[in-house]
């Protein structure tokens, strides 16, 4: 089957001394083989921790709703992420399965430890395979990803290596397993853009020949619509509106999203004044009731836009959103 | 919480002055909101500041002179006298406590034995006058308590007579004296040092690092040691304190100063620096204005923990018989006769100032955390 | 390996500047003290019945050499005192190395002992305390630092001669029974000072490991924290492994710089616990050279010996440092070919 992952009704919340947090509320989406979703959004959308629960990579103080559930459709079966106990059964997902390459690259490899053995390790923790194999493995990865003298820079250690190598090697790391998702938290953000226009080039090859689901997250909305097959937009922990990127792109059906495309500086007009979307995004610790957005959106229509949470409704074919704008029956 | 929810402009109406509070607050303001969070760091201030208070006004507090003045020649090595409020010949509104006697006979093979004589009672009396002493640089007699016949001892006395509970609280006041001057001399020198090498870097930086680096590497009470003994005994009491402070703040700067060096190399290299600059400004008036208010926080944390270190060194010097002697009255001077076999024996109370030791410090530390807590901006967010 | 001990050299000669340094202005404190060497020690003459007068003195200076000028004598001084001669003791009279040899390695391994035994304690607490959530073991641990700071080594000292006083009626004082005090060393000697031992090295470690649990919990959350660790376990790198490989390897940096002044610490601490329980040890003989005979001598041989083994020690974890932290060797060293 073409269906790779199934995310349901997933709702994390964390326990701070302010209280419990709800980071991500109620979001559902699936993905498909070899297909790239970008999950967009602004800072404290909760894409990140979204994205990490997948791999049940939160931090420790997160609670997960009763009713979420996250399947992970591989070779061997259906594998429910939710139900791994053990450090050692998570390893399906952690690394083997699903990897994850970060923002900062830099940050991400260890500072004392090479970067070729911090690949090996992986490839050990996840295989049966001797050390030797797993070196030529890496060294392959490193070659594949366009890195030259790939052997030198085996044994080298992250500061040695430049910014977009390093992204480059990040994701030589996160291939050599050969997982079957992707998980790309803000790859691009931190390289300047002709790296960026590498990078992006080399993930698009790479997806096709290994045949591999990318989540992309970024609040950069040019990334996607070169990259992505299908956006899902996010907003304080709720999912606004999902469908295909050129579908969503040029008929953006939420007012979020519409803000969003808005805001955007226009080649062709370059004197026009910037329409930001206005207010800040509210704290977490006071999410507005009923629509999530309702507090800054333009387009509002009235107390039921205040009382009650919209549900997702059909746009056009694929493309859905959960605005009180559309009429229609609720998508199930 | 009143900050958090201040800071963002939530749809459903916020108190505008709340928010106009924590946004026009000063520094300073900031520190001491957060601070008062900290249950145990307010716990601590709060017994700091009795201890410091206890201390500058101990000549009122404690009822006798602390020297060999107003020592009690009849009750020497005497165990401490509670005060009661009622026995077995009845109850009484005023304390009291019992007269101790001294006799010899022949049952005692003729040596001084102390008795207790519980019919003759002593009463309290309340703002009696007594040994005189100067407060502020004025002569006062009047002292917080003291008994109608002979004096009272709450924490006994020692070998020559001296009654520990005045001792207790003046040894306060001149630990913390000491501890003073050399947190302030320490951080004069740091600034000095610090601020020069850090603000003006290259070989000058690296000549005094070498220096610095030197001067803390040597351990500090040896050396004071060798210094110490050199002291002619001549000295009066008072030369001999500032010697002492003079010398702890000499030992104490090198980790301040290293401080406020890092501080200032990693903050003169920041844009609003450069910023200020371009816009003319000269050097003094970047350091008052922009640099100095940066770390001001960390000064002051540091300051305040490295008080106790102040008053450790000091404590362990005089013990030793280093540092200050009578008639100058500190808790190490205090301790000097602890080790003795006798005492360990039969004088315990000769310990209980250092109950009041161990309070004051743990005291300060916990004030210097919870101020390290306070002043930190991302202490939160690092949890 | 070039590189490294290209490294290895250049500290080395920064130490030794370091112990130069030092003995400069152990030696000038020195000579500051009115009075030397000559006239006190035939004062101490004095006193015991012999007159003495001016030529005298001034024919002592001269076989001290005393009239050199002060350059003269430092250089003359460090010289020595760099090949383990330390001249002769002002008042004793005696070989100063030989006065000290035996009792500064007993201080030596006294203090290292205590360092030991302080992070053998303090790595497994605070690692585990750092990745533990549970409110218990947090309060408990910070109660101890804070005791730990507060009740000072000597107060502890104090203490707990009281107590054993009070308790057995008897102190546990000396570092050895009187039948082994001036023997050669031995087998049974050192398990009789090991008897001995373990009190101060208990006392001296107890606040060196209130101390290194904080530092080394501080130091662990802040790698916890770090993108790296949430990366390897991205990876399905987990447990034991995770901790060693990712966070403590890296946290160790640090603690290992902290080392030198750690021993400055103790080193600080040593001569009062030393005092209270009446070890015989360079501690307490430091206390009587210094309060009792005013003997310059010996007081810089003393100093010039502790921190000696500060800067040494120092040394030492400076190259362990660049052993175990490649961020070190480059940024001391430049990029590597």
């Amino acid at each position: 089957m073409s269906r790779l992952l199934d995310v349901e009704n997933l709702t994390v919340q964390f326990d701070t001394d302010e209280g419990r947090v709800t980071a991500v509320d109620d979001v559902s989406f699936s993905l498909d083989k070899g297909r790239v979703l970008g999950l967009v959004g602004e800072s404290g959308s909760g894409k990140s921790v979204t994205a990490k629960s997948l791999m049940r990579l939160n931090a420790g103080n997160a609670v997960y709703g009763d009713k979420t559930a996250i399947t992970l459709h591989l070779d061997d079966g259906p594998v429910d992420v939710m139900r791994l106990k053990s450090a050692k059964e998570m390893r399906i997902v952690r690394g083997g399965a699903i990897s994850m390459i970060f923002q900062e690259p830099m940050a991400s490899f260890a500072p004392a430890l090479t970067v070729g053995g911090q690949m090996v390790e992986q490839l050990l923790i996840h295989n049966d395979m001797s050390r030797k194999r797993a070196r030529e493995i890496s060294i392959e990865m490193l070659d594949r990803v366009g890195i030259p003298d790939p052997v030198k820079r085996f044994n080298q250690y992250a500061f040695e290596l430049s910014g977009g190598m390093r992204q480059r090697a990040m994701i030589a790391m996160a291939l050599s397993t050969r997982p079957k998702l992707l998980i790309a938290d803000e790859p691009t953000t931190a390289l300047d853009v002709t790296i960026q226009a590498q990078v992006i080039d080399l993930m698009k090859d790479l997806v096709a020949e290994f045949h591999m689901a990318i989540i992309f997250i970024t609040h950069d909305l040019g990334v996607i619509a070169q990259t992505a097959d299908d956006i899902a937009v996010m907003y304080l922990g709720r999912l606004v509106e999902t469908g295909p990127v050129r579908d969503v792109i040029r008929r953006p059906a939420h007012p979020y999203t519409r803000g969003l495309l808005a805001a955007l500086p226009r080649l062709d007009d370059p004197g026009a004044a910037l329409e930001p979307i206005p207010g800040d995004i509210p704290s977490p610790l006071e999410r507005p009731g009923g629509c999530v957005f309702h507090t800054r959106c333009r387009e509002i229509i009235g107390d039921v836009c205040r009382g009650e949470v919209p549900c997702f409704r059909l746009v056009e074919a694929g493309h859905l959103a959960a605005c009180h704008l559309h009429e229609g029956e609720c998508a199930s | 919480m009143a900050e958090k929810t201040a800071k963002i402009q939530a749809a459903g109406g916020v108190d505008d002055k709340a928010r106009e509070a924590y946004f026009t607050a000063s520094q300073g303001q900031l520190i001491w909101a957060r601070f008062k969070r900290n249950k145990s760091a307010m716990a601590g201030l709060i017994v700091l500041v009795t201890l410091i208070l206890a201390g500058l006004f101990s000549p009122f507090l404690t009822p006798y002179d602390p020297t060999a003045a107003g020592r009690d020649a009849s009750y020497q090595n005497g165990a401490p006298q509670i005060p009661r409020m009622w026995d077995e010949n009845g109850f009484s509104w005023r304390p009291f406590i019992y007269t101790p006697e001294r006799f010899r006979s022949i049952k005692t093979n003729f040596r001084w034995v102390t008795r207790i004589n519980k019919k003759k009672r002593r009463y309290m009396t309340f703002l009696p006058e007594g040994d005189p002493y100067k407060l502020f640089g004025m002569t006062f007699r009047t002292h917080l308590f003291g008994v109608d016949k002979g004096k009272i001892h709450l924490f006994g006395t020692d070998a020559a007579g001296k009654d520990i509970f005045s001792r207790t609280f003046h040894a306060i006041n001149t630990s913390l004296a000491v501890g003073t001057i050399g947190v302030f001399l320490a951080f004069f020198l740091a600034l000095i040092i610090g601020g020069v090498s850090g603000f003006y870097g290259g070989w000058i930086d690296s000549a005094l690092q070498m220096f610095t680096d030197a001067i803390r590497t040597v351990p500090a009470i040896p050396l004071f040691m060798a210094l110490a003994a050199f002291i002619p005994p001549e000295w009066s009491a008072e030369a001999r304190f500032f010697f002492i402070s003079t010398i702890l703040g000499l030992i104490g700067w090198p980790t301040l100063a290293r401080r406020v060096r890092t501080h200032l190399l990693t903050e003169r290299n920041q844009e609003y620096v450069l910023a200020a600059k371009l816009c003319g400004a000269s050097a003094s008036h970047i350091i008052r204005r922009h640099l100095l208010p940066s770390f001001t926080s960390y000064i002051i944390v540091d300051l305040v923990i490295s008080f106790p270190y102040m008053v450790l060194s000091e404590t362990a010097l005089s013990f030793i018989g280093l540092g200050l002697k009578d008639p100058v009255n500190s808790l190490g001077v205090m301790l000097q006769n602890v080790t003795q076999a006798d005492v360990l024996l039969n004088y315990q109370w000769y310990f209980i100032p250092v109950i009041f030791f161990i309070v004051l410090v743990l005291a300060f530390v916990f004030v210097g955390d919870g101020l390290r807590d306070a002043a930190d901006p991302y202490a939160e967010t690092r949890k | 390996m070039g590189q490294f001990l290209r490294f290895a050299f250049v500290r080395a000669i920064m130490a030794v500047v370091t112990l130069i340094i030092v003995s400069f202005i152990v030696f000038s404190l020195m000579e500051m003290v009115p009075g030397d060497c000559a006239e006190r020690y035939l004062a101490f003459k004095n006193t015991q019945g012999s007159g003495i007068s001016v030529a005298d003195i001034d024919a002592e200076r001269e076989r001290l050499g005393l009239n050199r000028p002060f350059m003269v004598r430092w250089v003359s001084w460090i010289w020595h005192a760099f090949q383990g001669d330390f001249g002769e003791s002002c008042i004793l009279r005696m070989d100063i190395s030989q006065l000290l040899s035996d009792k500064f390695l007993i201080s030596l391994g006294i203090a290292l002992a205590a360092l030991a035994l302080a992070y053998a304690i303090a790595l497994p607490v605070g690692i585990i305390s750092a990745t533990s959530r549970s409110p218990v073991l947090n309060n408990t641990l910070r109660l101890v630092s804070y005791l730990g700071l507060a009740l000072p080594n000597f107060l502890l000292a104090l203490m707990i001669m009281l107590f054993s006083t009070m308790v057995y009626g008897n102190s546990l004082t000396g570092l050895f029974s009187p039948q082994y005090r001036d023997a050669p060393w031995s087998w049974d000697k050192f398990v009789d000072f090991a008897g001995h031992a373990w009190l101060p090295i208990f006392i001296l470690g107890w606040s060196a490991t209130a101390f290194a649990i904080q530092t080394v919990r501080a130091l662990m959350s802040d790698e916890i924290g770090k993108l790296y660790v949430t990366a390897a376990r991205a990876r399905g790198v987990s447990g034991w492994r995770l901790l060693r490989r990712y966070p403590a390897r890296h946290a160790l940096g640090p603690i290992i710089n902290s080392l030198g002044f750690d021993l400055n610490r103790v080193f600080n601490e040593l001569p009062v616990v030393a005092l209270i329980l009446t070890l015989t040890e360079a501690g307490s003989l430091l206390i009587e050279a210094l309060a009792r005979s005013n003997d310059q001598q010996l007081a810089g041989a003393i100093i010039f010996l502790l921190t000696g083994s500060i800067v040494a020690l120092n040394f030492l974890t400076d190259i362990l440092l660049a052993l175990a932290d490649p961020r070190v060797r480059h940024s001391i060293l430049g990029r590597s070919a």
